[in-house]
């Protein structure tokens, strides 16, 4: 869907984007990684031409990007900025009314998409048609901007940091609500984030950038468990592992063993379930149709760390 | 860098040669009461124009061809070219014989064009030149003072202005104090009045409003009806002995000074308000756990504070009341308004020039070195 | 809220008042005569309506020249291609603000002569400084986010300024205007003094022949017109702002 050849972006010197490679599969929500100033959001920006590339191909479904209109292009692409900028003098409605008004689609379906998007980013249409900016919380914008990016139903989702902004607790939500709306519509992400954790719970795939290049690119079990390098190492500082279990469901991994007690639910992840034993003192947890133990887990991370890398 | 066009550049330098070539540049008359012809930059300068068409091509070819210091070589060429017009122009060289004994020589529209450009392009460009500061700054004064002697020195004798000038030199020299001491005294008035009654409204908030409207009510009413209105209620005042003994009357600098005042009160006290309320809350709170009272709190924070804010609107308040001070003169209060307003009675644009280059020349300099002394405020209080 | 329907009120009513001198100028010289004794009974030979006419033809003609105009260059001086135009731009229109109204309509006498027409260009080249000036500034204020998402979005520079950038700069923009309007009016008054006609015609005679009545039968009506316009756009700032 995306792929990047050989990109570089200098400005002056200094080169923000080094002989950037990477492609991003239809439906993949690939997370770019990194610290503060390693050239992630200008890797974002210049596939949707807000940054111009200084050499390299970038093509979109297969398509040079030069060959397409800007604009036509940036309507294609949804983008969601960490400070969202939601236009302050236009409603919820008419904010994420705005690109379908530009595509030129009429009044009712533009209603019926505002309708539905409100209630997939879990508003309640009714109430918050109507609102203005300055009356919406935090999260509440945050989820406005997400609906506006799809308002056109577009193919690929550009999104740098999109709740950083947000507090903590309100972020974790948000996050696992993206991760339900993803599974569901299986758009192409690419998603820009320095939150460890973050990347790894949404991401299909890492990228870990350093200094404008590639660092690694791998499955987030690969990345965190089997890195071959120093740098990704001291990033996720051997913690990145019971995020990596909070990306598995029970349903996956269960066992047939009846147990006794509460139950989990089959959606609720091996990080809680591990989470349980610790609190109970037990190494087997029921869930609705089953159970969980501890040496299930971990075989599971094991059967992670020996897979080849 | 080399190659690019500057747009802007183009543009003033070529409406700059334009007016050079195809406006009026003076109008020569034989004496005081007979209409003048007008005359064309090269009729007129013969020869001598090639210096001025040398500078204007100097700019326009700047302007096609860029080079490294681009920003310095305009800025020379715009001064050599300003110099050129304002040295040759009581030169002539070309037909000031015929025009007669002793001609006199005022101002046309290609002058008054091409200084305008000339501004344009030394404004944008000489900030950006890599010279020191202090080295502009020494040009401009050096620019100054050697145009002030060669005044003095009667070398622009020729030109209409200076002789209206040289006429009445004691009424010029008189009407600019008359004007300094307006300027000066409804400012020092306005602040005392406004200063006040804005920290008025920034202690008492339910007072904000009833102080703040009337005097956007004030700033409302144009400046000539505002004059105009205070005619008799002051000449009624003049009645009274006190008054009449300093001069209060109907006429005369009564009504400007009154007017003047009460146009100041808006910008001072607005800006007085806007300056305490920017102070951050917290602060003020942290004194007074401090334990000062009142009054300290006003002297040692509030005060130095606000105090840039202020002086903005002391500013501006100066600025406004320079160029609100020629209305005296028409209504017999004296300053540069009164060639103004003569001029236009008398159909005689010299006259009305004598008035106006002054305030402007003035107002030009005051904006300038109280933005320069509200920096340096600004350092003073902030760091 | 209810400071807004004061204004409307405030200006309907003065729209009334200066609609009531205007037509019934007559009885309010009479009214004036009553109140303010003065040397002369002449009062004034042409009928107010003439002054009134002439004085609003000035600002409404400048007034929609200078906004036409400023609101142009101003938009034009944002834009990209504008940038470079911007400094010398504001430069000129600064130096429009060095020149107090009435040198500035003076200055226009020995170039275009007396009269109207030469007022009338006075009047827009002092108009244009407020606006152009609030014009950049309003614009350039639009958040940079705000501006980041709409480009992101896909607008075109077109689209940016007409959904974006000119709405949320809206509220600077008619405070210029309102700011140039009212000047405007001012100025209109002196051009009495280069020939133009208009409301000052009686201010400035009256304060030559030293008679009150003429100096209020001009300044009053000036003096309403600047209030009511006053109100007038504050009200629009309020309503067209967001």
């Amino acid at each position: 869907m995306i792929e990047m050849q050989n990109v570089t972006k200098s400005y002056g010197d200094f080169k923000a984007v080094d002989n950037l490679s990477l492609h991003v599969d239809r439906g993949e929500l690939l997370v770019i990684l990194g610290p503060s100033g390693c050239g992630k959001s200008t890797t974002l920006r210049l596939m949707n031409k807000m940054a111009e590339r200084s050499s390299g191909t970038i093509r979109i479904k297969e398509k040079e990007i030069d060959s397409f209109v800007e604009e036509d292009l940036r309507k294609g692409i949804g983008y969601v900025i960490q400070s969202i900028g939601l236009f302050p003098h236009m409603n919820v409605w008419k904010n994420i009314a705005t690109v379908p008004q530009l595509l030129g689609w009429d009044e009712s379906r533009i209603d019926g998409r505002v309708q539905e998007l409100l209630l997939l980013v879990g508003l309640d249409p009714d109430k918050y048609k109507y609102k203005k900016p300055s009356q919406l919380s935090g999260g509440e914008a945050q989820r406005v901007g997400v609906a506006r990016a799809l308002a056109s139903d577009p193919d690929i989702l550009l999104m740098d940091e999109p709740f950083g902004a947000v507090d903590p607790i309100n972020r974790l939500r948000l996050q696992k609500e993206f991760r339900q709306i993803q599974r569901r519509l299986q758009k192409t992400v690419v998603f820009v984030t320095h939150d460890i954790d973050e990347a790894i719970l949404l991401g299909d795939r890492i990228c870990i950038m350093n200094h404008g290049r590639v660092v690694s690119i791998d499955t987030p079990e690969k990345v965190v468990l089997h890195s071959e390098d120093d740098f990704v190492d001291s990033f996720f500082k051997g913690e990145g592992i019971l995020t990596i279990l909070s990306r598995k469901n029970l349903g996956d991994y269960m066992e047939e063993m009846p147990c006794e007690g509460e139950e989990l639910e089959e959606d609720s992840t091996l990080k809680e379930a591990l989470s349980l034993m610790l609190l109970t003192g037990k190494d087997r947890i029921p869930v609705r149709g089953g159970s969980i133990s501890f040496n299930r887990i971990l075989q599971v991370v094991g059967r992670d760390i020996n897979e080849k890398a | 860098m080399a190659d690019k066009k500057d747009r802007v550049l183009i543009l003033l330098s070529a409406l700059g040669t334009a007016g050079f070539f195809l406006l009026p540049l003076v109008e020569a008359k034989p004496n005081r009461i007979v209409s003048g012809e007008k005359l064309l930059a090269l009729e007129y300068l013969g020869a001598l124009g090639a210096l001025i068409i040398m500078g204007w091509a100097m700019l326009m070819a700047l302007s096609l061809y860029g080079t490294k210091r681009k920003d310095e070589y305009i800025s020379i060429a715009a001064i050599i070219t300003a110099v050129g017009l304002v040295v040759l122009l009581p030169i002539g060289g070309g037909s000031i014989q015929e025009i007669g004994a002793n001609p006199r020589i005022s101002f046309s529209s290609g002058f008054y064009i091409q200084v305008l450009f000339l501004y344009i392009i030394l404004s944008t460009y000489l900030p950006r030149a890599g010279w020191r500061r202090r080295l502009k700054l020494l040009l401009g004064a050096g620019a100054l003072l050697a145009m002030g002697s060669l005044i003095y020195m009667g070398y622009f004798e020729r030109l209409s202005i200076i002789k209206e000038y040289g006429v009445r030199q004691r009424q010029f020299y008189n009407n600019l104090y008359i004007h300094g001491v307006l300027t000066f005294g409804s400012v020092l008035a306005g602040g005392l009045i406004a200063i006040p009654l804005g920290y008025l409204a920034y202690i008492k908030k339910r007072l904000e409003g009833r102080i703040m409207v009337p005097l956007s009510i004030i700033e409302t009413i144009p400046s000539l009806s505002l004059f105009g209105i205070l005619l008799v209620p002051l000449s009624g005042l003049g009645q009274l002995p006190f008054f009449r003994a300093i001069g209060v009357s109907g006429i005369g600098w009564a009504p400007a000074f009154v007017a003047l005042t009460l146009y100041t009160l808006l910008p001072i006290g607005r800006n007085t308000l806007t300056g305490f309320h920017s102070i951050d809350k917290n602060v003020v709170q942290a004194a007074k756990g401090m334990g000062m009272s009142r009054g300290q709190i006003l002297k040692r924070i509030e005060l130095p504070l606000a105090f840039p804010v202020i002086f903005t609107g002391i500013r501006i308040a100066f600025i406004q009341t320079i160029g609100g001070a020629v209305l005296a003169g028409l209504v017999g209060g004296g300053g540069m308004g009164s060639f103004v307003f003569l001029g236009l009675a008398e159909a005689s644009p010299d006259l009305i020039l004598l008035g106006v280059i002054p305030i402007v020349f003035f107002t030009v300099i005051l904006d300038y070195s109280l933005k320069a002394f509200e920096k340096y405020v600004r350092r003073v209080v902030y760091d | 809220m209810k400071r807004l329907k004061g204004n409307m009120a405030a200006a309907l009513v003065l729209i009334l008042i200066l609609a009531l001198i205007v037509i019934y100028s007559r009885e309010f010289e009479d009214l004036l005569y009553r109140y303010f004794s003065t040397k002369n009974t002449t009062g004034s030979r042409t009928p107010l309506l003439v002054y009134f006419g002439q004085h609003i033809w000035m600002v409404i003609v400048s007034s929609v020249i200078a906004v036409g105009i400023g609101v142009g260059l101003g938009i034009f001086a944002t834009t990209k291609s504008g940038e470079e135009f911007r400094v010398p731009l504001l430069k000129v229109v600064n130096l429009g603000q060095a020149f107090p109204s009435p040198a500035l309509l003076a200055l226009v006498v020995p170039i275009l002569g007396y009269g109207y027409e030469g007022a009338l260009i006075a009047l827009v080249v002092y108009a244009l400084m407020p606006i152009v000036y609030n014009v950049v500034v309003g614009i350039d204020e639009v958040p940079e986010v705000v501006v980041d998402a709409a480009i992101g979005m896909g607008m075109t520079p077109f689209q940016l300024y007409r959904k974006i950038k000119i709405p949320l700069a809206m509220n600077v923009i008619l405070g210029g205007i309102r700011t140039a309007l009212v000047i405007n009016i001012s100025a209109a008054t002196l051009a009495a003094a280069v020939g133009a006609g208009g409301l000052g015609v009686l201010v400035v005679n009256g304060v030559r022949t030293f008679d009150m009545v003429l100096i209020l039968q001009g300044a009053i009506p000036v003096t309403i017109m600047a209030v009511i316009v006053e109100l007038l756009l504050k009200e629009a700032q309020a309503r067209l702002s967001f």
